[in-house]
């Protein structure tokens, strides 16, 4: 065991004195967890649409359609006078035009058709999102000027208000599964799956490289020549990845508890067990890939190829929801899908330690057989 | 030239004999945009919403928002089945639904007698899109349900004794014409405002135009070619970054040295090497639209597709020699190209589209080579650009590959030299 330690110590060293592997190890997925987090809403997890209102009426039903757009799903810009006028409209991102004699028209029955129009670079989820919000906003508004009418009440923004004063009849009430807290989204969301692949990524990349760069320069040769087995040099390669990794993980948890201010679940323990797993199958397969590669050219190249592949298949980068089912199955054949489901039973729906006892088992079961492998595969 | 050729040919059969690298980089982009295509292609359809219903009413209208998840306009999108509160709840504790929606008990009642009634809908957390589908439906059809129950209170209120539990008689005729003389009176004086509805809304979504052309089908093959030009750019990227490296690498074993012993100087090795790096980017290139042609649907300019490929073969291999110029080591130099071609990826749209990620990260796009490649291939690939649509995207990949190839290969030579020294 002292032996294994020393071998892992000393490629913990070696790493170290790899300036350009801190850049690697720590900056990057520090890099990626912003970059991700940004595009799925940012730190604070914003995934309101924009919308910009072109209010060229002026009338008060056009008003009323602008108040019943749901402010928790838009962020609202309403620009009437001469501010309405310019097409497309400076700095909108997706925007709606109310025309002149909307007000007039609708109560006199002449129908009135919107579209919501975007930029060139509007996201289309985003342009959508705005499309079933507009709609049920027209609805909202239709059926309290339908009400209004009916009642023989004055057309007015006034009555219009009262009627929208009042409590509703029938709401919807959002909760999430689990521990009930909010839908994790921005940072929150991409933690996970960023976690799971920039580990994964650099683990295999750099153990991958370094073992066929000690194989190129004879240095593994003169390992094997040491009174040690063949499984203790791999076992020593194994824990010195393994090392890293979990310094790798420490640093994502401290910059995501300091700095994003994110749970990660009600379970210590489940985490550090499930992560240990995790850590160990990485460390195996970048140990098996280094073993199996004959140079770094080439353990560089596959070890990109095999993280991008398992990262987006085991829902590291999207959520795996928008799979077909089989696809989803068959990505079980990876780490990265075991490592994500215990991670989303920790932190989407904060459950204890017993929700991860089967991915940490599956896990621990790849690292076991990924470092049989490379056991067996290993060669000077 | 000779000389040159003969050099750029010596690597090329070196890299004959050892393509793996080379085979990998090229089989990157074409996997991913695959799998891409794969996850999620199935028609460009999202899965269906797997959505679990405990209806505890006994009314009809409890019935009614049921069965509006199974209309024509909704099955499509969602796979409802009923439970009960409890198995409703356990299944989701397991992550087994998107949602999970409870009508309450007494439903109708409460409604149809103006007491507030809540639908209750519980969300997968560790989904996103789908559990949104299930709560936007599930909240138009609680506006649809408070707008007709306020326009159509009258006759309502009149209907109200003959849907209370335990009641089977139909209501007597003269009922009827009274209940149907209520709702035409309650909605006569609205008709001109909801039937048709006076105000609608011109989307693909909710009807009333025809999907863009790039969207019919939304086929698995559509999708690939919307992938793959970003993929692809990057993984150029990786082919060029192997084939500078060789200069480094050379220094390293000391082949090197060996070489500028001969007859050759620096200068001629270095050019050697940036040309052996452009051929490499090309054939790269051939290749990956080889495939990229078979699931085509529609022509491409082929001037453009040209001028767009050889700017970028420029930038791609200044981009290589410029980080390998600049770097100490062989090992210091995959890093930082690792670093810089994977922060490349995310930042100049490689790996998202581009329209996807936030406005700040948009406006440093421009700054990376792999932002006008993967833009200028789009434009042909979807706007059907043509030479001079995509002179622009070519005019600036070759200004930056012109800058960097300059700074390259001038710290390259002086690297070369130093290894001859060393």
């Amino acid at each position: 065991m002292r032996r294994l330690l020393r071998l892992a110590v000393n490629d913990v060293r070696l790493t170290a004195r790899d300036r350009a592997a801190a850049l690697w190890l720590l900056v990057m997925p520090v890099f990626l967890i912003w970059l991700f987090g940004s595009a799925f809403g940012g730190p604070r997890g914003d995934r309101r649409v924009a919308l910009t209102i072109l209010d060229r009426d002026g009338g008060w039903l056009a008003a009323a359609l602008a108040s019943e757009l749901d402010p928790s799903a838009v962020k609202l810009d309403v620009r009437r006078g001469p501010d309405a006028s310019p097409r497309p409209p400076p700095g909108a991102v997706r925007w709606i035009e109310i025309p002149a004699g909307f007000t007039e028209g609708a109560l006199a029955g002449t129908q009135q058709t919107l579209a919501v129009e975007a930029a060139k670079d509007a996201s289309a989820e985003g342009t959508r999102g705005a499309e079933v919000v507009l709609a049920r906003a027209i609805l909202r508004t239709l059926a309290r000027a339908a009400e209004m009418k009916q009642s023989g009440a004055t057309l007015s923004a006034a009555a219009y208000e009262r009627l929208r004063a009042r409590p509703a009849l029938v709401s919807l009430e959002v909760a999430t599964a689990g521990k009930g807290a909010t839908v994790p989204s921005g940072v929150a969301q991409s933690l996970p799956g960023t976690l799971t692949f920039t580990v994964l990524m650099m683990t295999t990349i750099y153990g991958a490289v370094f073992l066929t760069i000690e194989k190129r320069e004879g240095m593994l040769r003169r390992q094997l020549t040491l009174p040690l087995s063949r499984g203790a040099i791999v076992g020593g390669k194994i824990l010195g990845r393994a090392f890293i990794a979990l310094l790798q993980i420490a640093l994502l948890i401290a910059v995501g508890k300091l700095a994003f201010k994110l749970d990660f679940g009600a379970s210590p323990l489940g985490l550090a067990t499930l992560l240990g797993a995790y850590t160990f199958a990485v460390a195996g397969f970048a140990t098996l890939a280094g073993a199996v590669l004959a140079n770094p050219e080439q353990a560089s190249i596959v070890g990109w190829l095999a993280s991008m592949v398992m990262a987006a298949l085991g829902g590291c980068w999207w959520p795996s929801e928008v799979m077909p089912g089989w696809l989803r199955s068959a990505s079980h054949v990876f780490p990265t899908s075991w490592a994500m489901d215990g991670l989303h039973s920790l932190i989407s729906f904060g459950r204890g330690f017993e929700a991860v006892v089967l991915p940490s088992a599956v896990l621990v079961g790849f690292g076991a057989l990924f470092s049989l492998a490379a056991a067996a595969r290993l060669r000077a | 030239m000779r000389l040159l050729l003969h050099l750029v040919a010596k690597d090329l059969r070196r890299k004959a004999r050892a393509p793996f690298a080379f085979v990998a980089a090229l089989s990157f982009p074409i996997l991913f945009a695959g799998m891409i295509a794969l996850a999620f292609g199935g028609g460009g359809k999202l899965p269906k919403v797997r959505l679990l219903v405990a209806n505890l009413d006994e009314g009809v209208v409890g019935s009614a928002v049921v069965s509006a998840f199974g209309s024509p306009r909704t099955a499509g999108m969602f796979e409802t089945t009923r439970v009960t509160e409890a198995e409703g709840r356990e299944r989701m504790e397991r992550g087994r639904a998107s949602a999970f929606l409870t009508i309450p008990k007494g439903f109708t009642r409460d409604l149809l007698d103006g007491r507030p009634v809540t639908l209750r809908l519980v969300r997968n957390p560790s989904e996103g899109i789908l559990p949104e589908i299930a709560a936007q439906t599930a909240g138009g059809l609680a506006d649809l349900l408070e707008g007709a129950r306020r326009v159509l209170s009258a006759p309502l209120l009149r209907l109200r004794p003959y849907l209370e539990d335990g009641i089977d008689s139909a209501p007597a005729d003269a009922d009827v014409v009274a209940i149907a003389l209520e709702a035409t009176h309650a909605i006569g004086g609205a008709s001109s405002l909801i039937f048709p509805p006076v105000i609608t809304l011109r989307s693909e979504l909710f009807g009333g135009t025809e999907p863009a052309a790039e969207d019919k089908g939304g086929t698995g093959s559509q999708i690939f070619l919307l992938v793959l030009p970003g993929v692809a750019v990057y993984a150029l990227f990786l082919v060029a970054e192997n084939a500078m490296r060789d200069v480094l690498t050379e220094r390293t074993l000391g082949t090197l040295r060996r070489q500028l012993a001969g007859p050759l100087t620096p200068g001629t090795y270095i050019v050697a090497k940036a040309l052996y790096t452009c051929v490499l980017a090309t054939a790269a290139i051939a290749v990956v639209s080889l495939v990229g042609w078979t699931v085509l649907t529609r022509p491409v300019s082929l001037p453009g597709f040209v001028l767009v490929s050889m700017a970028l073969v420029l930038a791609v291999a200044g981009t290589a020699a410029a980080i390998y110029g600049l770097a100490g080591s062989e090992r210091a130099g995959a890093t930082l190209a690792g670093a810089i071609f994977l922060a490349m990826g995310f930042l100049g749209g490689g790996f998202f589209r581009i329209e996807s990620l936030p406005p700040g990260i948009r406006s440093v796009a421009p700054f990376t080579p792999l932002y006008w490649g993967t833009q200028g291939y789009r434009a042909l690939l979807e706007h059907g650009a043509t030479l001079s649509g995509v002179a622009r995207y070519a005019g600036v990949l070759i200004a930056m590959g012109v800058a960097l190839l300059g700074v390259g290969m001038a710290a390259l030579h002086r690297s070369a030299r130093a290894g001859t020294a060393a």
